[in-house]
C-alpha cells in the first residue's frame, strides 16, 4: 500500500509555524522553556566567541589600512598585537584568580567590590556578554571596565546577558561632572549620550569630566562615563543640556567586569 | 543536494552575521522565500530566526515571528513572481531590512545603506537561485 503525502496550503503551514513560535516565545518568557535555552547557547556560544575574536581582529587591520604612515603603523601594529597577547593572557589568569584582579588594573576601586569576568560577544543595540544565570548574574547588575562605567545588565539568560550602554535612550542615570554639578544621563540616536536636567544658573564646560552619581543605589558613584563635549542651551528654558562624549569606544570592547557586589 | 545548498548558506549567514552589520539571515530567509516552497520558506524562518535569537540574546522566537511574516508576505506574492520581478524584490527586501534594523536595534532611525545593501544581497542570490532552478 502506498502512502500518498498530503499537500497542505501554505496558509495552513504558516499559521502552524506561527502557533508554534508563539508557544515558544511565551515559554521562553514565563520561563517554561528555560532548560530549551542552555544546551542551544552552548552549541551556538564557543562559534560565537571565535567570530567575534576574528572581527575584532579585522576592525584592527582595517583601521591601520585607512590611517596615514603605513610602515610606522604596522609596527605599531605588531606591538600591540603582542601586547594585545600578553594582557589576553593576563586576562584568563585573573579571570580566575578574580582577588587580584583590581590590583591588576590598577585601578582605585574599593576592594571589597566583587566582579564576574566577561568577554564580550557582540554589540546589537544590546552589548551582549558570556555570562548569564548560571555565572549568579542578575538584572540591574553594573558593567564596567576598569573604572569606567560600561553600562546596566537588562536581561539575563542561561549563559548570556544583554548590557545596556549608555548610549541607549531606554537607559537613564543619575550622573554629574566632576564640579559635582548633576544631571540625567541618557542616550540619544543610539550613538549619542546627553546630560539632561541640568539647572541653568549651573556651569558646566566642554571637558568637564561626568561621572555615575551613585543615587540610585545600583550603580556605585563616581564611575567615569564620558567628557562634556557640547553644552546645549536655550534663554528661556529650566534646564539645559550637555552633550557627553563617551570615554569607552563600547564596539571595540572584548572584557568587561560585572559587578556583583559592592 | 539543495538541502546541504540551503543549510550551507544559513551558516555562512550565521558567521558572516556576526562579522558584519548586515542582518544577512533575513537576506537567506527572503531569497530562498521567493523561489522556494513554503515548507523550505518556514524551516529557513524557524532556523534562521532561532540562530539569531540565540546569538544576541533575545527571547526565543521573537526574531521568527518577524522572519515568518516576511517569507510569509514573499510567499502571498510569490504565484505573481517572476525573474523580471527583481525590482519588487529589492524594494520589498530594502523595506524589511529596514524595518528590522529599526525593531531590533532600535535607534531610532533609518538605515538605508545597509538595507540597500542587503536588499541588493537579496535580488543577486534571487537572481542565481532562478537561474540554477530553471537550468534543472
Amino acid at each position: 500500500m502506498r502512502y500518498q503525502r498530503r499537500a497542505y496550503s501554505p496558509l495552513v503551514i504558516y499559521a502552524f509555524a506561527f502557533v508554534i513560535c508563539l508557544v515558544l516565545l511565551m515559554g521562553d518568557i514565563t520561563g517554561i522553556l528555560r532548560f530549551l535555552r542552555l544546551p542551544l547557547e552552548s552549541a551556538v556560544f564557543p562559534p560565537r566567541v571565535f567570530i567575534y575574536g576574528i572581527k575584532k581582529q579585522i576592525d584592527n587591520n582595517i583601521k591601520i589600512i585607512f590611517t596615514p604612515n603605513l610602515e610606522a603603523k604596522l609596527i605599531e601594529a605588531d606591538v600591540k598585537e603582542r601586547v594585545i597577547d600578553v594582557l589576553e593572557s593576563k586576562i584568563q589568569i585573573l579571570e580566575t584568580e578574580n582577588q587580584n584582579l583590581r590590583s591588576q588594573l590598577e585601578t582605585p576601586l574599593p576592594v571589597s567590590w566583587d566582579y564576574i569576568p566577561a568577554q564580550v560577544l557582540g554589540l546589537d543595540h544590546y552589548l551582549i556578554v558570556d555570562k548569564g544565570e548560571v555565572d549568579k548574574v542578575m538584572p540591574g547588575m553594573t558593567v564596567l571596565y576598569k573604572d569606567m562605567f560600561v553600562g546596566k545588565v537588562k536581561t539575563v539568560n542561561s549563559r548570556t546577558s544583554q548590557v545596556e550602554i549608555p548610549t541607549d535612550s531606554e537607559l537613564k542615570i543619575q550622573a554629574k561632572t566632576n564640579k559635582n554639578i548633576k544631571g540625567l544621563l541618557t542616550g540619544a540616536f543610539g550613538n549619542q549620550i546627553l546630560l539632561t536636567r541640568i539647572l541653568q544658573k549651573e556651569s558646566v564646560n566642554n571637558f568637564d569630566i561626568v561621572l555615575t552619581s551613585g543615587e540610585e543605589g545600583e550603580i556605585p558613584p563616581n564611575l567615569i562615563i564620558g567628557k562634556v563635549k557640547e553644552v546645549l542651551s536655550t534663554a528661556d528654558g529650566v534646564y539645559k543640556e550637555a552633550v557627553v562624549d563617551p570615554i569607552l569606544d563600547y564596539s571595540q570592547l572584548r572584557y568587561v567586569f560585572i559587578l556583583s557586589s559592592f | 543536494m539543495w538541502k546541504f545548498i540551503i543549510l550551507f548558506t544559513i551558516i555562512l549567514a550565521f558567521i558572516l552575521e556576526s562579522l558584519t552589520n548586515l542582518p544577512l539571515l533575513l537576506v537567506v530567509v527572503i531569497a530562498l522565500s521567493s523561489f522556494a516552497g513554503p515548507k523550505t520558506g518556514v524551516l529557513s524562518s524557524f532556523i534562521c530566526g532561532l540562530l539569531s535569537d540565540l546569538g544576541t540574546g533575545k527571547p526565543l522566537g521573537m526574531t521568527v515571528i518577524f522572519f515568518l511574516i516576511a517569507s510569509f508576505i514573499i510567499m502571498l506574492y510569490k504565484r505573481r513572481l517572476k525573474q523580471e520581478s527583481l525590482l519588487f524584490m529589492f524594494v520589498y527586501s530594502f523595506i524589511m531590512v529596514n524595518l528590522y534594523l529599526i525593531l531590533f536595534q532600535r535607534s531610532g532611525y533609518f538605515y538605508p545603506i545597509q538595507s540597500a545593501i542587503s536588499a541588493f544581497i537579496v535580488i543577486i542570490s534571487a537572481y542565481i537561485l532562478y537561474n540554477i532552478k530553471s537550468s534543472q
